[in-house]
């Protein structure tokens, strides 16, 4: 089954109902009829969290993250090993003159391990890491 | 009120919080088009991510 793996930008685009709105949704309805599974890494969790809550306010911060549950979005926390995948995966990024925050970089390795797994993202520095994980990029607009 | 508003066994329920009153809301495909731009014509959020992002490239590893 195909796992999307959505970052912040794409939670964030579908709440702002920014181009790409309609594909996140689409891959929720999805993950709800049981068809897919769509999962969160927690920093990008917590990075929705803290930027809704930063823009809107606790009680909007609260409204969102009830509603992303309920849609049964699993997310997944840093542990040990993912961390230092990730600190691997920025690394190697970085050889290739792309630097990605510490926390995408997590992103990205939740989608690693396996071709059926899509990482889901609007943002195109990204696109040296497709050399190794399966990305669907967002429109731009 | 359960077959008006689509609720089967093992349907999922949405609880959120409206000022002092709990809302129970059925999972539906329908509550992911109302989460859907949510903030629609409000300060962007995905501006704001790419403001954190851009203060997040300064830190060098």
């Amino acid at each position: 089954m195909v796992r999307y793996v959505l970052d912040s930008s794409a939670i964030l685009r579908y709440l702002d109902d920014e181009a790409g709105a309609a594909r996140v949704a689409e891959i929720i309805k999805s993950h709800l009829a049981g068809e897919c599974e769509a999962a969160v890494s927690a920093l990008h969790w917590g990075e929705v969290a803290g930027i809704t809550c930063k823009l809107h306010g606790r009680p909007a911060m609260d409204l969102v993250l009830s509603r992303l549950s309920a849609f049964g979005l699993p997310v997944i926390a840093a542990d040990a090993d993912r961390a230092v995948r990730a600190a691997l995966i920025k690394l190697k990024l970085l050889k290739l003159k792309r630097d990605i925050p510490y926390v995408d970089a997590f992103g990205i390795e939740l989608a690693t391990g396996s071709r059926d797994h899509v990482f889901v993202t609007a943002d195109f520095d990204f696109k040296p890491a497709s050399r190794d994980v399966t990305i669907e990029f967002l429109p731009a607009k | 009120m359960r077959a008006s508003l689509g609720i089967k066994p093992g349907t999922r329920i949405a609880v959120t919080q409206d000022g002092s009153r709990i809302v129970l809301e059925p999972v539906s495909e329908e509550l992911v088009d109302k989460t859907r731009g949510i903030f629609r014509g409000k300060p962007s959020l995905s501006a704001e991510l790419k403001r954190q992002r851009q203060k997040q490239k300064k830190d060098k590893w």
